[in-house]
C-alpha cells in the first residue's frame, strides 16, 4: 500500500516536471513583453487558439515590418490583483514593456512607473484617436499623456420592446424625456403588464452604478464630482449626489424595481427571460441579451434627464475604459511607442475592433468600414456613443468609488438616507487626508 | 550533556534545519518586511515614508474596524458547530452507517469545488425568490422568506452556514484520520457493553482523538480570521456596507482596492497576526488544561 | 421477520440526513457540469435546467484551442510537489518536536506555527522582490517554495498532534533493536502516522490546487500559469461566456477528486493495519 501510494504522487510528479522542462524554450535579439487585457480579445476569441486571434496576427504584420523585433503576448484580466503585480513587477524592473491597464482614477497612481508619452508619439496620433483626456494625468489639459486609449465601452438602460408596447407606449419614437416621465412611465408598465417594471441588482452587479450615476453627475458636472472626492467641496450639499440616490430610492420605495433590489444576483437571468421591463446593460453583455430576447425586442433608451440645468447631457455613459502603457523602465522605449501606436493605427484598430467588437475610437473609422454598417444594433449604439459621458468610476478615487458602491444597496431599499451617506461620505474623504 | 545526548540533539537540528531556512526566508522575511511596512505610508510604489504608528492610529480611530472585528468574533461559532457536526458524521462514517462509503466520496465536494460557484450559489439559493423562501413559503412559513443577504444578522448566518457546510468534509476527513489510530476493538467493547451513539462518541471517540480536535478548532479559528476572504467575496461581498465584512476580506481591499493605502494593509494584517497568535495561545492553554483533566 | 437484520428507524433517519446532506453537496458539481453544456443565451435562461442537448463543444474547445491541458500539468507539478516536499520535510520537523523535543524546540513550534496566521495578501509582494532576485519569477518553483513555506505550519502541527498520539513505548522497542532517528521515522513514526499523513496531503494539495494569488503574482506567461489563474483571463469587466468558463472548471475539478478519491482509502481502512502491528 505504501508503495503504491508513493509511485502514485512520484509519477504525477514526473510527468509534470518532464513537461514543464520541455516548454523551456531559447532567446530573441529584441523582445517586447506584452500583457493583453480584454480590449485584445474577447469571449469569442478565448475560445480560440492564441495564433488565430486577430491581436496575434497583428502583432504578425508588426513583427514582418520590423525585422528582428519580436513580441511576447499574455494574455491577462486587468484587475486589482494584476495591477498590483504590474507594480511589484516595476519596481523589480522586469514588468512588461507594455500592458493593458484602466484610464483615469486608476491609471493616475501609476504614474511613476509609466513612460510619458507627449514627446515620443506620433503627432498624427493624437489628431486621429480620440479619447486623450482619459489618459492624461488628473485630466489636465497639458498633462502628462500617460497611456494610448483603447478599448472603448458602453452602458446605459436597456428595455424590453414587447413590455413596453404591451403597456401602450413606443420607446422608440417616445422615449420618456425626464426621470420623472420614466417613473410615470415604469408606472404604466406595472399597472398594464404586471411585470417588475427596473430590474436592479444593487449590491454586486457594479454595472448598476456603473450606469445610474450617470444622473449625479449630469447634475453637478465631473469638476464637483472630484471636488467632492477630494475635501475641496462636500457631499452634503452636492444636490446632484444627493438627488441621485433619492431618486434610485424612490423608485424601490414606488415599488418600481424588483422587491430585493438590495439582495438580488441575477438580474441579467430575469432581463432575459422577460421578467424585468427595463434594466441597466453593457456593450457586451447587451448582446448576450438581444440573443436571448430576439433583436426586435431588445432597446436602448437614452438616459431621461434628471437635471434642470444640466452640466452633462448624454445618452450613455462609457468611452476608453482601457488603455495601452509603456514602462517607463523599459529597455526598448523607441520600440514600445512604435508598437503601441501601430496597435492603434487604423488598419490594426479596424482588425482589432472587428474582434472584440468595442466601438471606433478613431475619428477616421465609419460603421461601414467595420463592416457594421447594416447592424441595427451596432448602428444604434454608435449613434448614441456620440453623446456618451465618460466613466465616472474612473474619474474619481478608488477608494471613494467602493465607499458608494458598498453602501449602494443599502440607500437603494432606504436603510441609509443620502443625506447620512453624503455625512459618512466626507467623513471619509476627511480621515483620508 | 552525554555524547550520545549530544548527538541527539545534532540529528534533531539536523532535521529541522530545511524547515528552519524554509521558513526564515520565506516566512520571517516577509513578515518582518510587513512589519516594517505597516509602520510606513507605502502606495506600492515608491513611497515609503516612516509615519510611526499612524496606520494603527488610523485603523483603530474608525468605526468600521470594530464592526469588521467583532464580524470575525460573531463568525467564530462556525467553528464548534464545524466541530461538532465533523465528530458526529464521521463517528457515524466510522461506525459504518448504511450509506458510509457512498457519502463519504462526496462529502469533500465542496472543498474542491472552486469559491465563486459555491457562493454564487448560496447567493442565488438564499435570493428573495430563490429556493429557500420557495419552500419555507411552502410550508406555510411566509413570514421567515425574508431577503437572507439584506440585513447583518441573518447574512451572517447564511455565511456561518456555509462555512459549516464547506467544512464537514474537511473536519471529516480529519477527524477519520485521527479515529483511525482507535482499535475498533475498543468500540466493539463498548458497543456490547451498551454505550448508546452520544456515549460512544463523546467519552470514547472524543477524549482519543483529543490532539486531533485541538488542531482542527486551532486551524479552523485561525482559518475564521484568514481564509474566509474567497466565501465572503462571493456570498456577500461584504455587504451590505461592512456588515459581513471580516478582517482579511478588509485587508485584501486595503491591498488591492485602494491604491494607496498599503501600508495600512500591513498594520490591518499585524494586527490580525496579532490577535490569532492570542487566540491560539490561550487556546492551548485551555487545552493544556483539557488533558491533565482528562489524565 | 426472523432471519432478516432489523433496520432500526434512527439508521433510517440518518441515511435520509446523510441522502439530503449528500445532495447539496453534489449540487454545485451539477451545476458547473450542466451549465458547461450549453450556450450563453441557454445559460441566461434558466441556469439550474439540465442542458437542452449534450453540447462537448465547450469542453472539446478547452483542450484543443485554450490548452488547459496544459496549465492542468502546470498545476498537477505545482501540487504534487508541493504535497510531497511539506510531507518529507514535513514528517521529520514533527518527528522531532513529537519524539524529540529538545530545550528550545517549543519556541520554534510555537514561532512556525504562528506564522501561519498571516495573510499572503501582504506576504506576496515582498515574497514577489525576494523571487525576482533569485530569478525565480515565472519559474514553478517560486510558488512550490511558496506553497512549501506556507503548508509548512499547518502540517508541522497535524503531524506533531498526531505523532505525540504514537506511544512512546514502541519507539523505544525501535531503538533497542537498533534503529536511529531516521529508522524510527521510516520504521515506526511513518506507517503509523500514515492517516495523518495522508489527511494532510489531501489538505495541502486542495489548498495549492484551488490558490489563486500566489500563481497568479508570480507567473506570468499563460503556458506556465496554473488552471486557476489560466480560467481568471476568460472573466474581465465587461463580458464573459459563462458556460464555456464552467467547462474550464468542470475539467480543473476532475484531478483535484482523483486525488481525493485515492487519499481517502488510507483514512480509514489503510491504518488498522499500522494500529494493530
Amino acid at each position: 500500500m505504501r508503495r503504491k501510494m508513493c509511485s502514485f504522487v512520484l509519477a504525477l510528479f514526473l510527468i509534470a516536471s518532464s513537461f514543464t522542462l520541455a516548454a523551456q524554450a531559447g532567446s530573441k535579439p529584441v523582445t517586447l513583453t506584452f500583457w493583453a487585457g480584454s480590449a485584445f480579445y474577447n469571449a469569442e476569441e478565448a475560445k480560440k487558439p492564441q495564433s488565430d486571434w486577430a491581436i496575434t496576427k497583428i502583432i504578425q504584420d508588426f513583427e514582418a515590418q520590423n525585422p528582428g523585433v519580436k513580441v511576447d503576448m499574455t494574455p491577462i484580466e486587468v484587475s486589482a490583483e494584476t495591477i498590483a503585480k504590474f507594480k511589484a513587477a516595476a519596481i523589480a524592473k522586469n514588468g512588461p514593456d507594455v500592458i493593458e491597464l484602466w484610464t483615469g482614477s486608476y491609471l493616475f497612481p501609476l504614474k511613476d512607473i509609466l513612460l510619458p508619452l507627449n514627446s515620443y508619439m506620433p503627432a498624427a496620433d493624437r489628431k486621429d484617436i480620440a479619447g486623450w483626456d482619459a489618459v492624461t494625468y488628473n485630466f489636465q489639459p497639458n498633462g502628462n499623456i500617460l497611456a494610448y486609449p483603447i478599448g472603448n465601452n458602453y452602458a446605459g438602460l436597456v428595455y424590453n420592446k414587447a413590455i413596453v408596447k404591451s403597456a401602450g407606449m413606443d420607446w422608440d419614437k417616445n422615449p420618456p424625456k425626464t426621470t420623472e416621465d420614466f417613473r410615470a412611465a415604469l408606472k404604466k408598465i406595472k399597472a398594464a403588464t404586471g411585470v417588475v417594471p427596473f430590474g436592479f441588482d444593487a449590491s454586486k452587479a457594479r454595472i448598476m452604478h456603473y450606469a445610474t450615476i450617470y444622473w449625479w453627475v449630469e447634475e453637478s458636472g465631473y469638476e464637483r464630482l472630484v471636488a467632492d472626492s477630494n475635501g475641496a467641496a462636500s457631499f452634503t450639499d452636492d444636490k446632484g449626489f444627493l438627488n441621485f440616490l433619492a431618486y434610485m430610492q424612490s423608485l424601490y420605495s414606488d415599488g418600481l424595481t424588483n422587491v430585493d433590489a438590495a439582495t438580488s444576483v441575477d438580474y441579467a437571468a430575469k432581463f432575459s427571460n422577460g421578467q424585468y421591463a427595463v434594466t441597466v446593460g453593457g456593450v457586451n453583455n447587451a448582446k448576450a441579451f438581444e440573443a436571448a430576447l430576439g433583436a426586435d425586442k431588445f432597446g436602448y433608451l437614452p438616459f431621461p434627464s434628471m437635471s434642470a440645468k444640466p452640466k452633462v447631457n448624454a445618452s450613455i455613459i462609457g468611452g476608453p475604459g482601457n488603455c495601452l502603457a509603456i514602462g517607463n523602465y523599459t529597455k526598448n522605449r523607441d520600440w514600445a511607442v512604435k508598437f503601441v501606436s501601430f496597435l492603434c493605427s487604423k488598419p490594426a484598430f479596424i482588425k482589432l475592433t472587428k474582434s472584440v467588437t468595442t466601438f471606433p475610437l478613431r475619428n477616421d473609422v465609419t460603421l461601414d468600414e467595420l463592416g457594421w454598417g447594416g447592424d441595427p444594433f451596432r448602428q444604434k449604439i454608435f449613434a448614441l456613443s456620440k453623446n456618451a459621458t465618460f466613466w465616472i468610476d474612473n474619474s474619481i478615487p478608488d477608494y471613494v468609488y467602493n465607499e458608494m458602491t458598498k453602501f449602494f444597496a443599502n440607500i437603494v431599499s432606504g436603510k441609509l438616507s443620502p443625506q447620512d451617506f453624503a455625512k459618512q461620505m466626507d467623513q471619509l474623504v476627511k480621515d483620508h487626508q | 550533556m552525554t555524547d550520545r545526548k549530544r548527538k541527539e540533539l545534532f540529528i534533531s537540528l539536523l532535521g529541522l534545519a530545511p524547515v528552519i531556512l524554509v521558513f526564515l526566508a520565506f516566512r520571517a522575511y516577509p513578515l518582518g518586511d510587513v512589519i516594517y511596512k505597516s509602520l510606513t505610508n507605502w502606495d506600492g510604489l515608491f513611497r515609503q515614508d516612516f509615519i510611526g504608528l499612524k496606520n494603527y492610529a488610523r485603523i483603530f480611530n474608525k468605526s468600521y474596524f470594530w464592526l469588521t472585528l467583532g464580524n470575525c468574533f460573531i463568525m467564530f461559532i462556525n467553528v464548534p458547530i464545524q466541530v461538532l457536526v465533523g465528530l458526529v458524521v464521521s463517528t457515524l462514517l466510522y461506525e459504518k452507517t448504511p450509506g458510509w462509503r457512498f457519502f463519504r466520496s462526496l462529502y469533500y465536494l465542496p472543498q474542491i469545488v472552486s469559491a465563486v460557484i459555491i457562493g454564487y450559489l448560496f447567493a442565488i439559493f438564499f435570493s428573495y425568490g430563490g429556493p429557500v423562501n420557495a419552500a419555507l413559503k411552502s410550508v406555510g412559513l411566509q413570514r421567515f422568506a425574508i431577503q437572507w443577504l439584506g440585513n447583518r444578522w441573518t447574512a451572517i448566518g447564511v455565511v456561518i452556514l456555509a462555512l459549516v457546510w464547506i467544512n464537514i468534509g474537511w473536519q471529516g476527513v480529519l477527524m477519520l484520520g485521527g479515529m483511525s489510530a482507535i482499535s475498533p476493538s475498543v468500540l466493539e467493547a463498548a458497543k456490547i457493553d451498551g454505550a448508546n451513539f452520544f456515549q460512544r462518541t463523546f467519552y470514547i471517540m472524543l477524549p482519543m482523538i483529543g490532539r486531533v480536535i485541538e488542531y482542527s478548532f486551532i486551524y479552523s479559528v485561525a482559518w475564521t480570521f484568514t481564509g474566509l476572504f474567497p466565501f465572503i467575496y462571493s456570498i456577500t461581498n461584504g455587504g451590505p456596507g461592512y456588515d459581513t465584512t471580516t478582517l482579511d476580506f478588509l485587508v485584501y481591499e486595503k491591498a488591492f482596492r485602494e491604491d494607496s493605502a498599503l501600508g495600512e494593509a500591513c498594520a490591518l494584517a499585524v494586527i490580525l497576526l496579532a490577535i490569532v497568535c492570542l487566540l491560539t495561545l490561550a487556546q492551548r492553554k485551555i487545552s493544556a488544561r483539557a488533558n491533565d483533566w482528562s489524565e | 421477520m426472523k432471519g432478516l437484520k432489523r433496520i432500526r428507524p434512527s439508521a433510517v433517519a440518518i441515511f435520509l440526513v446523510f441522502a439530503v446532506l449528500a445532495a447539496t453537496f453534489v449540487f454545485p458539481f451539477y451545476y458547473m457540469f450542466a451549465n458547461a453544456f450549453k450556450s450563453t443565451p441557454e445559460y441566461y435562461k434558466n441556469d439550474f435546467k439540465l442542458p437542452e442537448r449534450l453540447d462537448w463543444s465547450n469542453f472539446a474547445t478547452m483542450i484543443s484551442q485554450f490548452r488547459i491541458q496544459v496549465n492542468l500539468l502546470n498545476s498537477l507539478f505545482i501540487s504534487a510537489s508541493s504535497v510531497l516536499l511539506t510531507a518529507l520535510l514535513g514528517i521529520v520537523a514533527s518527528c522531532v518536536f513529537a519524539k524529540r523535543p529538545f530545550r528550545g524546540s517549543e519556541a520554534i513550534y510555537l514561532v512556525i506555527v504562528f506564522s501561519m496566521f498571516m495573510p499572503n495578501q501582504v506576504t506576496i509582494i515582498p515574497l514577489y522582490f525576494l523571487y525576482s532576485k533569485l530569478g525565480l519569477i515565472n519559474t514553478p518553483y517560486a510558488v512550490i517554495i511558496c506553497y512549501l513555506a506556507a503548508s509548512m505550519p499547518s502540517t508541522i502541527m497535524l503531524l506533531t498532534a498526531y505523532f505525540k498520539g504514537i506511544p512512546d513505548e514502541i519507539c523505544e522497542a525501535a531503538v533497542l533493536d537498533g534503529c536511529g532517528f531516521m529508522g524510527i521515522v521510516r520504521n515506526v513514526i511513518y506507517p503509523m502516522g500514515k492517516p495523518a499523513i495522508a489527511v494532510n496531503a489531501t489538505f495541502v494539495f486542495l489548498r495549492t490546487w484551488n490558490d489563486f494569488l500566489t500563481p497568479l503574482v508570480l507567473l506570468t506567461k499563460k503556458e506556465s500559469q496554473t488552471v486557476v489563474v489560466a480560467l481568471s483571463a476568460l472573466v474581465s469587466r465587461y463580458q464573459s461566456d459563462p458556460p464555456y468558463q464552467m467547462a474550464g472548471l468542470t475539467i480543473a475539478t476532475v484531478p483535484a477528486i482523483v486525488m481525493y478519491l485515492f487519499f481517502q482509502r488510507y483514512l480509514v481502512e489503510g491504518v488498522n493495519a499500522g494500529s494493530i502491528k
